[in-house]
Formats: structure tokens, sequence, C-alpha cells
């Protein structure tokens, strides 16, 4: 026989399942987990596209390819003709006349292309791009994932889902059929977050794994396979797998939020503005943010762009020793046990008072 | 369980700087006993108290022996059907009793026999299927009743439990709580309707301004107020000739013909005067019926509170 409090717990699963799983007012938590894996799908779909426009553009231009590598800042205009010969597009030039002139040049070997930025006839800048790679892409994946992903996507996706557990059902003026039944209401506060959990990872995971997907798409099977089986799927676990904890981690504490607070929009927003400014703060601050264990235990550390200004530089990559995965795991589990302490603690002072929510 | 009484015992809750109920002392016994007070009288406090829905900032509650602070042991005994007209989204009204009782941790098939049994004392079988949010006021009212009776609680509780109903409907559920309240259950409800009131309970708690002015059943309080004369109504052959004996007796104030063979008498001493109406009987005037005319909740309630809501 089980025990009264699972049975209530699991009661408590299929009543909130029932009532907001695909529910209208949370679609667009379905629409913020599946934006990514959207961009990489159109990424899958560009790509060949443009590979074989690429292709095109050599047949009607052919250049030899070791020759895109020769072109190097300072080049005046006329050396990159000679060298490469007539861009295949050209943007510009721009500036009014006497002023500084700039133009954008795209050459092309079929393969790879270089974008060369000349300014008063003198090239500054030259930037490269070819066909992706498995590590290029694994690398844009872990930046995308870790400052868009889980500091948006996921953050927010917490915010909708658990900071409304209590407080929507407040302002829906229903909460009182869940205290009215005879169920301890730290069992409440467990089964209202264990049912958010769910629906969380079963969007956010899928939604983890999609991109991740979608991310291989850009390759042949054989490539995919290939870097599945050579460490990819246990990269794609512990995505998957710091996803889960992520959720874990804002999920308890914006429920113990939206218990504690009538509008928890409000520490939500200074939550939100902590752990972006927390990375610019020393290491011991550092150590206050759930972001900054949710990077250290990430498979592959997020790179930025090198012409990246610093500030941002600074706040999309941690510069302190990462503490080891095991210790992240342990302080994340630790927060989120204190924060569902909190909201079970607030869940039994709690009373109906429909008037002044 | 021994105690078979709801007990509040100088019971006081404040919202804030703001008065709910104030220094309640009540004693309510099985039947089904009415709160009636106008709006803001702590009605709905005290009905929440009892449920254990809000804490008392002061005083004690027992309901048949239980505290309000041990919810798992009293929501077993205590069902309520609030005021409010609100339901979790997206489910039918057998989901909504069903999903409910599975919170109690009865097993599947319990909960659904469980439900169909309180579906069915509610009339509402036919309309189970559909989707709470597509009800009539009545029926959701109804559907409420069914979830607070489905765990078949002693204790229940019941916000204007018959706003919304037709006639129909009304006297069917008033029958239910009959049905409870002769299993020796409680039945709480609140009602501005007055002559409901008098026709279903059998005692009343009048509140007002979060205090209690009156309680018991409706004669006894009427008897209780003694600043307004009691109006008794003879009826009889000669209602002249017994206007002007009946105005001699001492506490009578008022003796007047109400038509052609009925005196309405007010007196402050009623005891007095049905001695005496059986003399004048035993003197050859044929008294043919003598009834208080003010022993209603209406009258009672008009005294005590004033006409803010009487006669509603």
């Amino acid at each position: 026989m089980m025990p009264m409090y699972v049975r209530q717990i699991l009661a408590v699963l299929r009543l909130e399942l029932k009532k907001t799983f695909f529910a209208r007012r949370g679609l667009w938590v379905y629409l913020v987990a599946l934006a990514p894996a959207l961009l990489y799908v159109g990424q899958d779909i560009e790509g060949p596209r443009h590979q074989k426009q690429l292709e095109q553009i050599n047949r009607q231009h052919p250049l030899e390819p070791y020759k895109l590598a020769n072109v190097t800042k300072g080049q005046t205009k006329q050396q990159v003709i000679a060298l490469l010969g007539r861009p295949y597009s050209q943007r510009g030039p721009f500036g009014r006349p006497g002023r500084i002139q700039r133009e954008i040049d795209w050459y092309t070997d079929g393969k790879r292309e270089i974008m060369v930025e000349i300014t008063d006839g003198l090239v500054t800048n030259v930037d490269p791009s070819g066909p992706p790679t498995i590590e290029g892409q694994t690398i844009v994946f872990a930046t995308l994932f870790q400052n868009v992903y889980l500091r948006l996507g996921v953050f927010f996706g917490c915010i909708g889902i658990f900071a409304n557990l209590f407080r929507g059902e407040m302002l829906d003026k229903s909460l009182h059929y869940y205290l009215l039944t005879p169920m301890p209401r730290e069992v409440l506060v467990a089964g209202k977050f264990l049912a958010g959990l769910l629906v969380m990872c079963a969007i956010f995971c899928s939604g983890t794994t999609l991109q991740f997907a979608a991310m291989l798409g850009q390759f042949d099977r054989s490539v995919a396979l290939n870097f599945l089986h050579t460490g990819g799927s246990a990269m794609l676990w512990s995505y998957v797998g710091v996803t889960l904890l992520a959720c874990v981690a804002y999920g308890s504490l914006f429920v113990a939020l939206g218990l504690l607070f009538r509008n928890p929009v409000v520490p939500a927003a200074f939550v939100l503005m902590w752990e972006s400014i927390v990375m610019f703060m020393p290491v011991s601050l550092k150590e206050l943010s759930i972001i900054y264990y949710l990077q250290c235990i990430c498979p592959v550390a997020a790179t930025v762009d090198k012409s990246m200004p610093a500030v941002l530089k600074m706040l999309v990559t941690s510069d302190s020793d990462p503490v080891t995965r095991r210790a992240a795991i342990v302080m994340l589990l630790a927060v989120s046990t204190v924060c569902l302490g909190i909201a079970a603690f607030r869940g039994r002072r709690l009373e109906i008072n429909y008037a002044v929510e | 369980m021994s105690d078979s009484t709801i007990k509040l015992q100088n019971v006081s809750r404040f919202y804030g700087g703001v008065l709910g109920v104030n220094r309640v002392t009540l004693s309510i016994p099985p039947g089904i006993t009415s709160l009636v007070g106008p709006n803001g009288s702590g009605k709905t406090t005290l009905m929440n108290l009892i449920a254990g829905l809000i804490r008392p900032s002061k005083g004690t509650i027992r309901v048949r022996g239980v505290s309000p602070s041990r919810p798992q042991e009293l929501l077993r005994i205590v069902g309520y059907a609030t005021q409010f007209d609100s339901f979790p989204k997206g489910l039918t009204g057998f989901e909504f009793i069903y999903y409910y009782l599975r919170l109690f941790g009865f097993d599947s098939r319990k909960a659904r026999s469980m439900a169909d049994i309180a579906i069915d004392r509610v009339k509402m079988s036919d309309a189970a299927g559909r989707k709470v949010a597509a009800y009539s006021k009545g029926m959701r009212q109804r559907i409420k009743l069914a979830q607070a009776i489905a765990h078949d609680p002693v204790v229940l509780v019941l916000d204007e439990p018959l706003n919304g109903l037709d006639p129909l409907v009304r006297a069917q559920t008033i029958e239910l709580f009959r049905e409870f309240a002769r299993d020796g259950r409680h039945v709480l409800v609140s009602s501005h309707v007055l002559h409901e009131v008098d026709l279903i309970s059998d005692q009343v708690v009048m509140l007002s301004n979060g205090y209690v002015v009156a309680e018991g059943q409706i004669r006894d309080v009427r008897g209780e107020i003694r600043d307004e004369p009691m109006r008794i109504v003879v009826r009889c052959d000669r209602p002249g000739e017994l206007a002007s004996r009946i105005f001699l007796l001492e506490g009578v104030v008022e003796a007047r013909m109400l038509d052609r063979d009925a005196v309405l008498v007010k007196t402050h001493d009623p005891d007095r005067f049905y001695l005496a109406i059986n003399r004048i009987a035993l003197d050859g005037i044929r008294v043919e019926g003598v009834w208080p005319a003010d022993d209603d909740v209406n009258s009672v309630y008009e005294y005590l509170i004033g006409n803010e809501g009487a006669s509603r």
C-alpha cells in the first residue's frame, strides 16, 4: 500500500497536469523553449542552400582556395583586386564624398567565403567563414545554450510556470479547493513543485534535445552519427542534465517567491538583474548566483567573438576558476532544498484572503 | 467522536486593522444553523475560521473536538462550499469532484463512485461530463455543493448555497440539508434570504459588525428581546370586545383591529397575556386562534440589526 503522502502528491500531479499541460495561457513557454531549435532548423535549411549558392558563384568567378588566405589587413583595394579579382558581391561605398569611404566586398572559393572591409582604400577587416564544423558548432551551441537558453529561456519559463503555481490560483480564486482537502501543506507544495518540474522538464529538456538534433542536422548523417558515438551522446545528456538542474534550481526559487510575494515579477526582475551583473563581481559574489553553477557543469565552455566589447565578454564568460561539477551540483541542490523549505514553511501559513490579492 | 458540537471560544479575527469577527463565543449543536447578518457582518469570516481557511487572531475553535490547526483531521469531517464562484480551469463537473477526491487519498475506483453519488445527490448527473465553465450559475452552485458533500462530511459549511437556484432545485437542496441534519450532522448555512432561513433553520446565529448579536432557536431569541413588545394576533368572533379587555392588561401597549375578526396585540408580558386570553375564552368570546406575529427571523433581524437586510 502506497503511503498517503505519496498518493496525495500523485493526485496533485495528476490534477495539475490536467489543468496546466497545454493550457492556452502557457503556450508562450513552449515557444520560448522551441525558439532556439527553430533557429537551428532555419540554419539547417539555409546552410546547404548558401553552400550551393557559393559553388554556383565560384563557377562564374573561379578562385583558387589558397588565395583567400593571402588577404590581410593593410592591403590596398588594388592589391586585393589584383589577388582575387572583382568581388562577387559588394556593398558601398558608404559615407559622404570627401569623408571616410567604406565598402564591404565578398569573395568565395566555392566552399569558404571571406568578407573584406575596406576603409578609404585600405583593408581594415577580414572575416573568413567556411562550412560548419562539428567542433565549431558545439562551441556555438554552448554559447547559445548558456547565454540565451539558460539565462533567458529557462529563467522566464520557470517564472511563468513556478511563480504561478500558487499565485495564479490565488488570482483565479480557486486555491481554496486545495486547502479544503486533508493534505499537509508541505505535500501540496511538493506536489505542485513536482508537477511544475515535470512540465518544465518535458518542455525544456525536449527543447535542448531538439536544439542538439537540429544543430547536428547541418552535417551529413555519417558525420553526425560518428560524433554521437564519440562523446556527442554524453554531451547531449550533460546538456539535458544541466537543463534539468536549471529547472530544479530556478523552479524552487520561483515557487518560494510566488508564495512570499504578492507580485513575484518584481523579485524575479531583481534575480535576473543579479544573475546578470554578478558576472562583473568577485568570485565570492559570483558564487551567489545560480547561473554560475550551471555554467560550471556545462560540458563545453561558452566562447566569445573576438570583436565583442569587453563588458559583454565578461557577461557571457566566467574568468574565475570554476568549481568542480560535483560541488556545483551539490550547491544547486542545496539552494533548491532551502527554497523549497521556505516555500513549505510559507505554505503552512497560507490563508485564503482573495480580497487582498 | 465524543464532542458533537462546534465550539468557538472568544474568537477574534482581524485583517490588519480591519475587524472580521470579534470575541465570538458560540456552541453550535448538530442540525441546520443559519448565519444571518448584513454584508460585512462576519459570516464568511466565521465560516472560513471553522473550515480552517484562516486562523483566528485570538481564541480557540473546536469542530466536533478537532482544532482547525489540524487540517488533516478537520477536513475529513468538514465540507465547505465557499461563496467564490470560481473553479479550476478546464475540468468537467465530474473531473472537478473526482480529482479533488483523489487528494483525500481515495483510490480511483472509490473516488469515481463517491463522485457519482455526490453528483447524483445534487441532480447533476446529466451535466457531469460538461465543462464547469459552461455551467449556469445554478449548476455551478450545485456542483460546488456536490464537491462539499462528496467525501461524506459530518460538518457541512455552505456560504450562500441557495443563490442562483431555481425554486425546484432550491426545494431539493433544502431537503438535502434536512437529510444531513436528520443524520445528526451539522449544516451551517449563511443566507440573506430570511424567509428561507426561517424555513430551514433549527437555530440561527445573528451577526452584526463582526459581533454575534443573538444565537439559538429563533423563538427563544425573540423571547430575549425585551425592548420590543411581542406582537400577537388573535382571531375571534368579537374582536372589538376582546381588544378593549386586552388593552386593560398590564404590559399591553397596543391592541388594534387587523380586520373584521382579528386583533393585533403588542405586549411586553406575553405570559400574562396568554393567561388572560384563556380567561376571556371562558367568558364566552370564541377564540379561533392565537399566534405570535414577530417570532420569525425577519422580525428578530429587524429588531436586532435594523432593517438593513430584513425582508430581503
